[in-house]
């Protein structure tokens, strides 16, 4: 398996969980709000999981109604680090933070 | 002990300390509440569906069976295909025990009202087709879940749960020309409160490590053709070549690699050829392997995990050496211009390790960051939460009382990030939800390394901050809240570390879903590893059954012993 981090735009959000569950891959999975400061609002909407080879296929060749949400998709693929430490230093190449929590 | 069938990529290894089930001890009278058994693999599924088991370290896990009910199935809910009273639309005939679609537009039907499922119940799901020769075949529960996609003669299996009460139907999903038959289906409730992964992205990864904890630090530690192995070399010097299983072994199995290196006559620090893998460890670290000579010959390389260079000469008989220094970055064989090392040499190797303190300790196989074993040392079983988005949640649990016992067996990787992290909590935020409660691993903003919250209507909490429960560390923990009781207690490895005894106001424990490394599902994640817990209901545990469930929790969790 292999890690994926995969992050989009805010305006792109609700289409890439579109997308997702158009794939069977069930609700909400770009879940994780990011912005350069790390405050509110979210210009950005990530996700962090384990990917098959199917899915890497899929990226590389990917339906027509996926181009518009690829071409602006940062991704990043990774099978050696831990996920947490592939996410921040994903996150810290493209000058983004995860949006705190209201304790 | 219960009994588990090893999938191939498990027989042969030692199971951990044990298979028995929570369920007698903490759920003989239909208490509400959950488990997670990760030693039983049996229990977990890589899809939300429940139709693609678990076999192996490093798959995802998107749903976990609960075995606090026993993981019993109910009564048949579906209607025998050979009653009377089942509706149907066009092309579609229910006679002689099948179903049958022929021809059939999409979304055509068959239900029978004597055959109906319960909202918020977790049922198995199978489905026969026959006779297939086009279209989708699916069983759809009412909302919409159930076993679909569909094209092909067989058996078809997978859990789910209703979001509604109503029917059950045999559907064609296939955009138009559904022609198939459907001989046999079965609809029962699958008891217990089953956890779910939020989404696809949400799952977590299964893994498993020995009981004393991972100390080889290196990766991919059998497979020497792994990129994670780089060949440097410059100036005079060529290219390392690697032949994976090319020797015999010290014990005897052909699994020795043969390294070939070559620097050339250069005499510089500029010409070299060497072998490595890359891992930092700040503090004194000793790294290791088995190596000998090829051909027989006695050569002198050079061993090094970081600034210090240790000439080791290798001969045709096995040896273990080691190098320790106060800090390491990598593990490294060079020859090398200025080191005196021979200009090449022709080796076997086998069994690297890198790993904290002065010592090379017993070899743990490292497949993946996710497959580590120890000859002769039980494996521990784990679900890894990343720290990131992973979340689980179970159906909706109605206590009907105001005590829960909460256990969780779990390696913190960190306490940094967000300020704080979830391990297990009712509600989508007990701190203001009344009837509800919280398992935490870390809280910057109280502060406290561990703590677990209980409310009624008025939230406390036991936290501890003392600092040697800091990250990276494994514990088990429990949480005990007592709402009318005004209690709630927090233990880690056995101990009492933390109590609150200030009203928590009145009621029960209300009817929430329980989340799981996340609040909601969506903030507070965990980074970590849970090797199984257990949520309970039910009148407050003698001590004695307490520390029953964290010592069985502890065999299960590498490093902690009760």
């Amino acid at each position: 398996m292999t890690n994926a981090v995969m992050i989009l735009p805010a305006a792109y959000r609700h289409a890439g969980n579109a997308f997702g569950v158009a794939q069977g891959w069930g609700e909400g999975n770009f879940s994780v709000p990011l912005s350069a400061s790390g405050l509110a609002p979210a210009t950005h909407w990530g996700c962090c999981a384990e990917v098959s080879q199917g899915f890497l296929l899929l990226m590389e060749n990917p339906p027509p109604e996926a181009a518009p949400l690829l071409s602006v998709m940062v991704y990043s693929f990774n099978d050696t680090v831990m996920p947490y430490d592939h996410w921040t230093a994903t996150l810290a190449e493209n000058n983004l933070q995860r949006i705190a929590y209201d304790v | 002990m219960s009994s588990i069938t090893l999938s191939l990529a498990l027989r042969g290894r030692l199971l951990s300390g044990t298979q028995t089930t929570f369920q007698g001890a903490l759920f003989g009278n239909s208490e509400p509440g959950f488990t997670f058994e990760p030693w039983d693999i049996t229990t977990l599924y890589q899809d939300r569906a429940g139709t693609t088991p678990v076999t192996a370290a490093g798959q995802s896990v998107g749903l976990r069976l609960d075995k606090s009910k026993g993981l019993a199935l109910g009564a048949e809910r579906g209607a025998a295909l050979t009653l009377p009273g089942w509706t149907v639309t066009s092309g579609v005939t229910v006679s002689g025990g099948v179903a049958a679609f022929s021809s059939a537009a999409q979304n055509s039907n068959a239900y029978n009202v004597v055959g109906t499922v319960e909202v918020g119940k977790t049922y198995r799901v199978s489905l026969t087709v026959s006779s297939y020769v086009s279209g989708t075949a699916a069983l759809l529960l009412p909302g919409g879940s159930g076993r679909g996609a569909i094209t092909s003669n067989g058996t078809f299996t997978g859990i789910y749960t209703a979001s509604s009460t109503g029917v059950i139907y045999l559907w064609a999903q296939g955009a138009s020309n559904n022609t198939f038959v459907i001989s046999d289906y079965s609809v029962r409730e699958l008891a217990g409160n089953h956890e779910v992964a939020i989404n696809d992205a949400a799952r977590g990864i299964y893994g498993w490590m020995p009981k004393t904890g991972r100390r080889n630090q290196l990766t991919y530690s059998e497979q020497f053709d792994n990129a994670a192995w780089t060949k440097p070399f410059a100036g005079t010097g060529v290219v390392a070549i690697v032949t994976q299983n090319y020797g015999m072994a010290p014990d005897g199995t052909a699994t020795a690699c043969r390294l070939q290196l070559n620097k050339g006559a250069g005499a510089t620090a500029g010409d070299y050829s060497g072998f490595q893998q890359t891992y930092s460890i700040a503090s004194q670290s000793t790294g290791s392997i088995y190596i000998k000579t090829a051909n027989g010959t006695t050569k002198s390389v050079t061993l090094r995990t970081n600034t210090t260079t240790t000439s080791v000469s290798v001969t045709a008989e096995w040896q273990r050496v080691s190098v320790t220094e106060v800090s390491s970055s990598f593990l490294q064989i060079i020859l090398r211009g200025t080191y005196g090392t021979s200009d090449s040499a022709d080796l076997l190797i086998w069994h690297p390790q890198l790993e904290t303190g002065s010592t090379a300790t017993a070899y743990q196989r490292v497949v993946s960051n996710y497959d580590i074993t120890e000859a002769g040392v039980p494996s521990c079983y784990y679900v890894l939460a990343n720290g990131v988005n992973t979340a689980y949640s179970t159906p909706t649990i109605t206590p009907n009382t105001d005590k829960v016992q909460v256990f969780a067996g779990v390696r913190k990787n960190s306490d940094l990030g967000s300020s704080a992290v979830t391990i297990i909590e009712s509600s989508v935020r007990s701190d203001t939800t009344d009837g509800s409660f919280m398992l935490f691993a870390r809280d910057t903003f109280t502060p406290a390394m561990y703590e677990f919250g209980s409310r009624g209507t008025i939230f406390r909490l036991a936290g501890s901050n003392n600092a040697s429960f800091a990250a990276p560390i494994t514990n088990v923990l429990t949480g005990i809240g007592d709402i009318s009781g005004d209690t709630a207690t927090l233990r880690v490895n056995g101990t009492q570390v933390a109590q609150a005894t200030t009203d928590q106001g009145t009621g029960n424990y209300l009817a929430y879903p329980a989340y799981i490394y996340a609040r909601g599902g969506t903030s507070m994640p965990f980074n970590g590893l849970d090797f199984g817990h257990v949520v309970r209901f039910g009148p407050n545990l003698d001590a004695a059954t307490i520390a029953r469930v964290e010592s069985l929790l502890a065999r299960n969790t590498p490093e902690v012993t009760l």
